[in-house]
């Protein structure tokens, strides 16, 4: 038995669709860095509306930007397997998600920061709930790690097994490798699975830099993005005539750096130049090149994308292009 | 890796050999077990924030955080609090199995961690606040020159430390597995690692969380939602009774080893549980509410009686997630009711959040353990503070006090904000 990827979408700073960030990719474009007035720290997503593709609207509001983002990319794979969930049992399709540098963001909280402390001391006595309150009563939401995967069943209407993985540029892997496993051992029909991140945010820029790592002190250009595929059991994929993008071979994540798997990689598709031109996407990373390979190989190759951690984990996914 | 294609149908039989666990009750397995069978409550006002003006008054805080895990290559100063909690129930839960990395080759042995890795260094709040500008965006050129952030609060904040200090105290270097999906968070991780062990993955896992917040902004954010207890005594965490009004955010981490048990029996090490199977939904409704009338939390339970081969008339305890929410508990109850039918009179049900509070990301493992603890000491631990029936809560809960039990086959529940749900399913080592 295999696990065959029947969609797959992609949003990052190089396009708001898969085969934009292929263009982009093969024309060598680098993403455009926002330079307003802040230096060049961040490449950032271009405008994209959501609002008018969702079906319940009003959860728009306790999307932080990197689930809006993921959001983004899993309808898009959804729609490009030709899968339609509305009336499948909702029981056998499976949802796993991952981030890495989201959740909490000072940002978030600086509106109850004002109200609480604004002409007194910064004492977190007077950062109550009252406070926050009066500033946004949804932000406490947005700040939930595993929100992302909440909302997509939420719009998808999806009830199957879920679960979010939150560890660093390896989790993306993680996510795969649970829906994977999910569908070889029988337990969801369908798996949609993908990672989002958004690093470019004052509290990630901050970490960096007090590394020497992101820009302008250091090399790294913060970016934003996600991932998401649609997986099948192979057969019944092409029972129902899907089109089979790739073939998942296998997935591990380990810990120790080099623990991971086998090393062919036939199509890496230029993992530096993909880097330059989407910027740095951390947990996204792994599926979105992923999802880059599969756009630019060719049938039956084979292809190895392996991400880590900066404490010391690797992860690798082997994929053979249809 | 194992290519998928090889995977089989062929499964192992996975149980448990050692058990870690911090709460506010104490640090160890046998400082808590004792306490929360005496109906002792770990609830205290908040001692790290003056919360004179705020709402919430009191919280469930561990009181014996290790300062210095002594983790290989690893400051002190870069493992957050979770963190160096987490560390202390690993080494505890390693101890008891006697894993010996001599017979075991490191690649076989594996980490599954659940942790809620929302977090901001507080110490960094007021400087940034501080370092804003007049449009409320943050000053880079002052943050940069200030040099407030180093190496240690880029690797406080990193979702992969709680793996990477385990990993690293214990020499582990096989597959690594980290959840974060808020209260369901342990329960996940020690699903995915009895699924891994159950198919080959992995020899042992050490699986587990961790959490740490009784804290400002996490008191703020879960506050805003209503979903914090405005009491102001012990007493304020109050599952399945009339006047429960919200939970109590409590501190703790947990671990258990799972191994095959072909690995327990050759190694001759006591074997402690086994767990039979493992349910997952997610409730796809709302992101604070229960699924209505609760029936995707009573699928997970399903799901797990399922892969286990157990008729619910088997089953002699429920290990609940038990909030204290008026929501959650009410729902809990009805979808205990639908899974169990008339069986559900005679199930012994029972939450630990009135002893330790409500551990976010490491409820669940505090329910393994406690329910394995339960099995071997043949007794049901109490829900404390349940004074006031509500008909909505009408199952036998064990109020207050211990209970003499023949406990062989457990569910033990974890439900998350966020939507998912997850059940296991655990039967005493006979």
């Amino acid at each position: 038995m295999s696990i065959a990827i029947t969609g797959a979408g992609l949003i990052t700073p190089a396009g708001l669709t898969l085969a934009e960030n292929a263009a982009r990719l093969a024309a060598g474009t680098m993403a455009q860095p926002d330079t307003s007035g802040k230096g060049e720290r961040f490449a950032r997503v271009a405008e994209f509306a959501l609002e008018p593709r969702l079906r319940y609207p009003k959860n728009l509001k306790f999307m932080s930007r990197a689930v809006q983002l993921g959001m983004m990319a899993a309808l898009d794979a959804l729609d490009a397997s030709g899968m339609r969930v509305v009336g499948a049992p909702t029981g056998r399709i499976a949802v796993h998600t991952a981030c890495g540098e989201t959740g909490m963001e000072n940002e978030e909280f600086f509106g109850a920061y004002a109200l609480a402390w604004q002409g007194r001391e910064a004492d977190f006595k007077y950062l109550n709930a009252r406070a926050a309150k009066m500033v946004d009563p949804y932000f406490s939401l947005r700040t939930l790690t595993n929100a992302g995967s909440g909302l997509i069943a939420m719009e998808l209407g999806l009830n199957g097994p879920s679960c979010h993985f939150v560890h660093g540029e390896t989790c993306g892997a993680m996510a795969l490798e649970g829906a994977c496993y999910d569908l070889l051992d029988d337990r969801c029909d369908v798996a949609l699975c993908g990672a989002y991140d958004n690093l470019a945010t004052a509290a990630t820029w901050i970490a960096y830099d007090g590394m020497g790592l992101a820009r302008p002190k250091g090399e790294l250009l913060l970016s934003e993005g996600a991932a998401f595929l649609v997986l099948e059991r192979i057969a019944e994929a092409r029972a129902r005539g899907a089109q089979v993008l790739g073939e998942i071979v296998g997935v591990d994540v380990r810990s120790g750096a080099g623990a991971a798997g086998c090393e062919p990689a036939d199509f890496e598709v230029g993992r530096r130049a993909y880097r330059c031109v989407t910027g740095y996407l951390g947990a996204a990373t792994a599926l979105a090149e992923l999802a880059m390979g599969l756009e630019r190989a060719d049938s039956g190759q084979v292809g190895v994308f392996r991400s880590e951690s900066w404490c010391g984990f690797t992860a690798a996914i082997t994929v053979k292009a249809e | 890796m194992q290519p998928f294609h090889t995977v089989t149908t062929a499964r192992q039989r996975v149980v448990i050999t050692g058990l870690g666990l911090t709460t506010a009750l104490g640090r160890g397995v046998e400082t808590c077990w004792p306490k929360l069978i005496a109906g002792e409550s770990g609830i205290r006002p908040i001692s790290y924030f003056d919360c004179s003006e705020h709402a919430t008054k009191v919280s469930a805080e561990a009181r014996d955080v290790p300062c210095d895990p002594e983790v290989p290559g690893m400051p002190p100063a870069q493992m957050r609090r979770a963190v160096r909690m987490f560390s202390s129930v690993v080494e505890e839960a390693w101890r008891q199995a006697k894993v010996d990395p001599a017979t075991i080759p490191a690649e076989q042995v594996g980490l599954s961690v659940g942790s809620s890795t929302n977090y901001i260094d507080v110490r960094l709040v007021g400087p940034v606040w501080e370092m804003r500008h007049s449009d409320k965006q943050v000053d880079w050129e002052r943050v940069a020159a200030s040099g407030i952030a180093d190496a240690a609060h880029f690797y406080r904040r990193q979702g992969d430390m709680m793996g990477a200090a385990a990993a690293r105290l214990l020499g582990i270097r096989g597959l690594m597995l980290s959840t974060d999906t808020a209260c369901a968070a342990s329960a996940h991780a020690i699903g995915l690692a009895y699924q891994a062990v159950r198919r080959g993955q992995a020899r042992v896992m050490i699986a587990g969380g961790s959490t740490a917040l009784a804290r400002p902004l996490s008191i703020l954010a879960f506050a805003l939602l209503g979903a914090l207890s405005k009491g102001t005594t012990a007493e304020a965490a109050r599952p399945f009774d009339k006047k429960r009004d919200g939970f109590v955010m409590g501190e703790g981490a947990g671990a258990v080893v799972l191994e095959t048990l072909e690995s327990a029996l050759e190694r001759g090490v006591p074997i402690l549980a086994e767990v039979h199977g493992y349910g997952c939904t997610t409730s796809g409704y709302t992101l604070t509410d229960p699924s209505p009338g609760g029936r995707w939390e009573a699928r997970a339970m399903e799901m797990a009686l399922s892969e286990a081969g157990w008729r619910p008339d088997e089953v002699d305890y429920v290990a609940a997630h038990g909030t204290s929410t008026q929501k959650n508990d009410a729902t809990e109850t009805q979808s205990i009711k639908a899974v169990f039918g008339e069986h559900a009179r005679k199930l012994l049900v029972s939450s630990n959040k009135g002893h330790i509070g409500h551990t976010i990301s490491a409820a669940g493992v505090c329910n393994v353990v406690f329910t394995v603890k339960g099995m071997w000491e043949r007794v049901a631990p109490p829900t404390l503070n349940l004074r006031n029936p509500d008909p909505e809560c009408d199952l036998d809960y064990v109020p207050n006090v211990g209970r003499e039990a023949r406990i062989r086959k457990a569910l033990c529940n974890a439900f998350a904000f966020g939507g998912q749900n997850v059940s296991l399913a655990l039967r005493k080592w006979e």
